[in-house]
């Protein structure tokens, strides 16, 4: 059977930095997976995306969490501008895993699911969401909704194709 | 490239060599009542199904091992509707096979991530957790679904096929279910 599941590009920050962004994915893939452990420069923070540099209002995702306690919670985001994948605060102690399915397809919006830890409040999340577009991804931009990603921040993005 | 960014080229050639896959089916035109991964090879620790599916009636996938259709399985998990709060579910032994709920549309697409584990193992019954929904861009509760679960399939023995099948309809053009092997 082929071997798959490829690393396709990694970036390990030395200092702290706004964004990382990974260009001219390749499209030989069925699915993407994207790795983060991060931190973030003003601590509490949520990790977004967007696709193709498209900043529009084209995403939409539902967030649960589950915090320290015995409730889970959940929001509905339509209409939005990013993804919103969460958990980041002030050490890089924060996992993110987000796939994304048949990010090449060009005739139906894309599907992702992306599941995190939040080890300064011990909350996971999991996130589902939708990019509203037949566009194949060729380029994904992670940034924070405030400050900057630390020093010891890693990104890595991985290929898996189908047989 | 980008100033702050990374070009997506730097590692490509180079595989883990652990993560195997098997087969993936794509529906067409005439879509697909349902999915069929026969003969699975015995020759890996785990299995991870990936799925990305499109329906127009607005239904589930019910994925089940064997052939075995009976009540043989137990899903218990958690589910957002997208309001302000979630709810525990349980599906002992009322599902004939599981990732019910999976509401799927023709616009947008059903997800799902299905880990099994030790899939070969004789001695113990099989445990799957997944991940899995629908997003419909909706503000409010509605129709999308965000699930994580895990269940059991009540059987000890291997497995060696998994069906998907589709609950009403068929699976619509584009829908892709690959099927890949984890060496242990």
């Amino acid at each position: 059977m082929p071997v798959t599941y490829e690393p396709i590009a990694r970036s390990a920050l030395t200092g702290n930095q706004t964004d990382v962004t990974f260009s001219s994915i390749s499209s030989i893939y069925t699915d993407l997976v994207l790795i983060l452990n991060t931190g973030s420069s003003t601590g509490a923070a949520a990790a977004l995306m967007q696709f193709n540099g498209d900043t529009g209002n084209n995403y939409s995702f539902i967030q649960m969490w589950g915090p320290n306690s015995s409730t889970a919670y959940s929001e509905s985001h339509a209409t939005a501008s990013y993804i919103d994948m969460q958990a980041v605060g002030t050490t890089v102690l924060h996992s993110n895993i987000c796939n994304i399915m048949s990010y090449s397809q060009t005739s139906k919006y894309k599907g992702l699911i992306t599941r995190a830890y939040d080890a300064n409040n011990n909350r996971w999340y999991q996130s589902l969401g939708t990019w509203r577009s037949t566009a194949a991804i060729n380029q994904i931009r992670i940034y924070l909704n405030t400050g900057q990603f630390i020093a010891g921040s890693t990104f890595s993005l991985y290929g898996i194709k189908g047989a | 490239m980008p100033i702050l960014g990374t070009v997506a080229s730097q590692f490509s050639g180079k595989p883990f060599g652990s993560f195997e896959s098997i087969a993936t089916v794509a529906a067409d035109s005439n879509g697909l009542s349902d999915i069929n991964f026969n003969t699975i090879p015995a020759t890996y620790a785990h299995l991870q199904l990936r799925m990305n599916l499109f329906n127009s009636s607005g239904t589930n996938a019910f994925v089940t091992f064997n052939g075995d259709t009976t009540t043989n399985y137990w899903q218990h998990g958690i589910e957002s509707y997208g309001g302000g709060s979630t709810s525990v579910y349980s599906g002992g032994n009322q599902y004939a096979g599981f990732v019910g709920n999976l509401v799927l549309s023709n616009t947008y697409p059903g997800v799902s991530i299905l880990d099994i584990f030790d899939y070969q193992n004789t001695s113990i019954r099989k445990v799957i957790k997944g991940s899995y929904g629908t997003n419909m861009n909706l503000a409010s509760p509605g129709y999308s679904r965000n699930f994580y679960s895990d269940a059991t399939w009540g059987n000890t023995s291997a497995i060696t096929s998994i069906n998907i099948q589709c609950q009403t309809g068929v699976f619509s053009q584009y829908s892709t279910i690959s099927l890949y092997g984890i060496k242990g």
